[in-house]
């Protein structure tokens, strides 16, 4: 393999991961500290 | 509960009960611009992260967000602009906001929204054909690349097709600049992606800004790439070249994608339209004027401005304005539209008429009894509204996949760039980048996100149109696993409006005439609400018999009545009543055995402790019962009948009506526990009955459906509410049900499959063995129609026979 090819390796599973963290895992902790308050009770009253 | 839901779009529900001092409050708000689950998921997920809010659910066909937040800590200012920030619209809509007026408001938009895709579209795609015809003279441009790989194969053979045409008519095309040729189609392009294409753009922003990404992330980093990769090609072709890759641009290819989307999409909000043409329906029967009479004089008013009280007059032909008592005159009114009823109902002084139906024969006066948000037609909206944005359990799996749906497609491109990169033998670049794009563009959530809504959509509609009105998703899926109908008897089965057949008066008592038993008898029943007690009340008051009035009167539940008349104790009722007075009933045994064999229901009469005499009281089954049950057995289902009336009775009207099984003289509480019994058995049952009268046994069976009336719309514990007294429902909402559900399966299955088997043709995976490699455009336009596939297939079900 060429070193163009080892970059487009390496750079193509460091993107899958980058991707993977944006959306999965900086987005749940981000749900996490988001919600400061604990669910409400009550609703429709229906 | 502490207020009558309001219809309102922006309207708050109710207000909820305190529980560390903070009250909550529910608002319904209109969303706009949802193409997908992943887009729902999202504007759902931002709007549960806002402080304050307890509970936020989004709907991507009734468009709205369903929020339940605490008005101390967020304002519905606050909620509309954290979704306006995800790059969707929203608007609170007015507090006084009817049902009508939102499902107006809802179709305003959906045309607005389909008028402006379809311009887009049509815009796009002529913008497209001559994109691809200017780029032609480009891939001709010199011999050496005539032969080369291209990034989109499909594309490439079109252009050849044409290209011996295209010199014969317009010669002049190939003497202009190939760079000149570039630099149009790149302004073009531009102009198209900022004009058609901008809010895959935005959306797309606004969702990465979120860590979330949708359809409109795919086609924006797709077609992107693309547009990226020419200009690169038009600014500086000498990168390209010195790296032994001729700098082919792909303006014509974005442009037509991003075309074959927008059709895609105006396709599908034409069809989405469809899924809620029955709502619409129901909200075009409301009357916009009434004539009102007033001092006797007749005034065309405004129906919002009618009012309870007040007295209406209706002509033949025209459509009853709002709910009423009839005063005068009689009538034939056509109440299809409501109950599925085909024939026309008779009327009369004192019968009760409901607005939206059409008056056929002769002109009445009546009386306005309910009016606005409580008439009956507004509460059938508005369960309907309700009903068409619930959930089906179904629902959850595809919700699942297509939240992590896009990343997965986003890391599954990336992988085919770079598989394609390493093992491509000649133009590994072309090819790697090729493939990634195609992954990107035939990927498609949104048919995922609406395979079960579409279909929900259509068969509550469906449902409304046969007068079966289906409670939500959840119900509308449970109705097809039930394999246990029980029927309540009185009503259900039979008419519920019972006659005295038989008067029997015991010889040698005090009671020596069948008019002083009936005196006596009805002189107690006047009290009572019991339907036998109505039928023997209506017969003394037939044969003009004065009624004393009565003292001490009890009612014996399960059992019967007594009280005092004219000094005279008197217990009515069936056998166990008698026991509990110690009466001996043997010298009308046989009677009562013959009257009970011939499915009529025997009442004793004992006076002072004596037995004096027997009535009998029957109440005749429906003519489209024995129908009803025999389509139930067809279909595989268990009919169980439920009565509090004596067995042998019981037994009679079941064989008339060909029910199988019976279970007799249990009391009221006693249905719940039959209930809870024949679940423990494993089954999934069905009630049937009255929806006031039954509701606790309505409510313990897995399925509870109100039958009758049409006044138990609002009925709690129906999940299902049969607006015809006609048995035949029952089985048109089980069948309805099943063949709902059968769609769904379909959808998913389609939804999923065309995903699963797409992506890796996408992908190249047929490459080394056929040498196929999907063209992009091919790519986006089957992307573009899988989710009109699904919503065409939705919208079968509007087409479905159930007689």
């Amino acid at each position: 393999m060429s070193g163009i090819d080892w970059l487009v390796l390496l750079g193509g599973i460091g993107s899958i991961a980058l991707v993977n963290w944006y959306f999965f895992l900086a987005g749940r902790a981000g749900d996490r500290v988001g919600k400061a308050h604990p669910p409400m009770t009550g609703g429709e009253g229906r | 509960m502490t207020a009558p839901p309001r219809t309102g779009g922006g309207t708050i529900h109710a207000s909820g009960a305190v529980a560390d001092g903070r009250t909550s409050e529910t608002i319904r708000i209109p969303v706009s611009g949802m193409t997908c689950a992943a887009c729902q998921s999202r504007v759902q997920r931002v709007l549960q992260k806002q402080d304050g809010v307890a509970d936020a659910a989004v709907n991507l066909m009734m468009k709205t967000a369903t929020v339940t937040y605490d008005p101390a800590t967020i304002s519905p200012d606050r909620l509309v602009a954290a979704i306006r920030d995800t790059g969707y619209g929203a608007e609170l809509a007015s507090p006084d906001q009817t049902a009508f007026e939102e499902q107006e408001a809802r179709d305003r938009g959906g045309d607005e929204e389909f008028a402006e895709l379809r311009r887009k579209a049509i815009v796009s795609g002529i913008a497209g054909a001559i994109a691809m015809v200017i780029s032609m003279p480009l891939m001709t441009a010199s011999e050496h690349v005539a032969h080369r790989p291209s990034a989109d194969p499909f594309m490439r053979w079109t252009m050849e097709t044409l290209t011996p045409g295209l010199r014969a008519i317009a010669p002049w095309l190939y003497a202009i600049p190939p760079a000149a040729i570039s630099w149009t189609l790149l302004l073009g392009t531009l102009g198209v992606m900022l004009w058609a294409g901008r809010h895959f753009y935005t959306r797309a922003w606004a969702a990465f800004r979120h860590h979330s990404a949708d359809m409109n992330t795919l086609v924006a980093i797709g077609a992107g790439a693309a547009f990226v990769y020419s200009v690169v090609a038009t600014l500086a072709p000498g990168f390209f070249l010195s790296r032994g890759v001729i700098p082919d641009v792909y303006y014509e290819a974005v442009i037509i994608i991003i075309a074959l989307i927008l059709t895609g999409n105006a396709f599908e909000a034409r069809a989405k339209k469809q899924t809620s043409a029955a709502l619409r329906a129901l909200v075009n029967l409301q009357p916009k004027t009434a004539r009102v009479v007033r001092g006797g004089v007749e005034i065309d008013v405004p129906i919002e401005t009618v009012e309870t009280g007040a007295t209406l007059l209706v002509r033949p032909g025209e459509r009853v304005p709002v709910d009423g008592t009839i005063l005068s005159g009689e009538s034939a009114v056509d109440e299809s539209m409501l109950t599925g009823e085909s024939l026309p109902v008779a009327k009369r002084a004192g019968d009760r008429v409901i607005g939206g139906t059409i008056n056929r024969t002769g002109a009445f006066r009546y009386t306005a009894t309910t009016i606005g948000a409580d008439s009956v037609l507004a509460q059938i909206v508005r369960l309907m509204r309700d009903a068409q944005g619930s959930r089906a359990p179904i629902q959850r799996l595809a919700d699942r996949i297509s939240g992590i749906f896009v990343p997965i497609v986003l890391s599954i491109a990336i992988a085919t760039f770079v598989a394609w990169f390493l093992l491509a033998d000649t133009a590994p670049a072309v090819r790697a980048f090729a493939a990634a794009v195609a992954v990107l563009i035939i990927a498609c959530p949104c048919a995922m996100g609406l395979a079960v809504p579409t279909a929900v959509m259509v068969s509550t509609g469906k449902g409304a149109e046969l007068g079966v009105l289906i409670k939500g998703g959840e119900a509308l899926q449970r109705a097809g696993d039930i394999r246990t109908v029980v029927l309540d008897k009185t009503g259900t089965v039979t008419e519920g409006r019972p006659t005295v057949t038989d008067v029997i008066v015991v010889p040698g008592t005090s009671v020596t005439t069948e008019h002083d038993l009936l005196r006596l008898v009805a002189a107690i029943e006047t009290s009572s609400e019991h339907p036998l007690a109505d039928a023997i009340v209506r017969a003394a008051k037939e044969k003009g018999l004065l009624l004393a009035p009565a003292d001490g009167f009890q009612s014996h539940t399960g059992r019967g009545a007594s009280g005092v008349v004219e000094g005279i104790a008197v217990a009515v009722g069936n056998e166990a009543l008698m026991a509990d007075y110690s009466i001996d009933v043997a010298p009308l045994r046989a009677d009562a055995e013959r009257l009970a064999g011939g499915a009529r229901t025997p009442v004793f009469v004992a006076a002072d402790g004596r037995l004096v005499g027997l009535l009998g009281v029957a109440d005749p089954i429906k003519d489209t019962s024995r129908e009803a049950t025999a389509r139930l057995h067809r279909m595989g289902l268990e009919v169980v009948m439920l009565t509090g009336d004596n067995r042998r009775t019981a037994a009679a009207i079941a064989r008339l009506a060909g029910i199988d099984r019976v279970v007799a003289e249990v009391l009221p509480e006693g249905k719940v526990a039959e209930i809870k019994r024949l679940q423990s058995e494993g089954k999934v049952v069905a009630m049937v009955g009255d929806g006031n009268n039954d509701a606790p046994a309505l409510a313990q069976a897995d399925i509870g459906m109100a039958i009758g009336s049409g006044t138990d719309i609002a009925s709690e514990a129906a999940d299902i509410v049969l607006m015809r007294g006609d048995l035949r429902s029952v089985a048109q909402a089980i069948e309805l049900s099943r063949r709902t559900m059968r769609t769904m399966k379909q959808n998913l299955f389609w939804a999923f499959i065309y995903n699963v088997i797409g992506i890796p043709i996408a992908a190249g995976v047929l490459y080394p063995a056929f040498g196929l490699l999907l063209s992009p455009i091919l790519a986006s336009a089957a992307m573009a129609f899988s989710s009109v596939s699904v919503v065409t297939n939705s919208l079968r079900l509007r087409r479905l026979r159930l007689t």
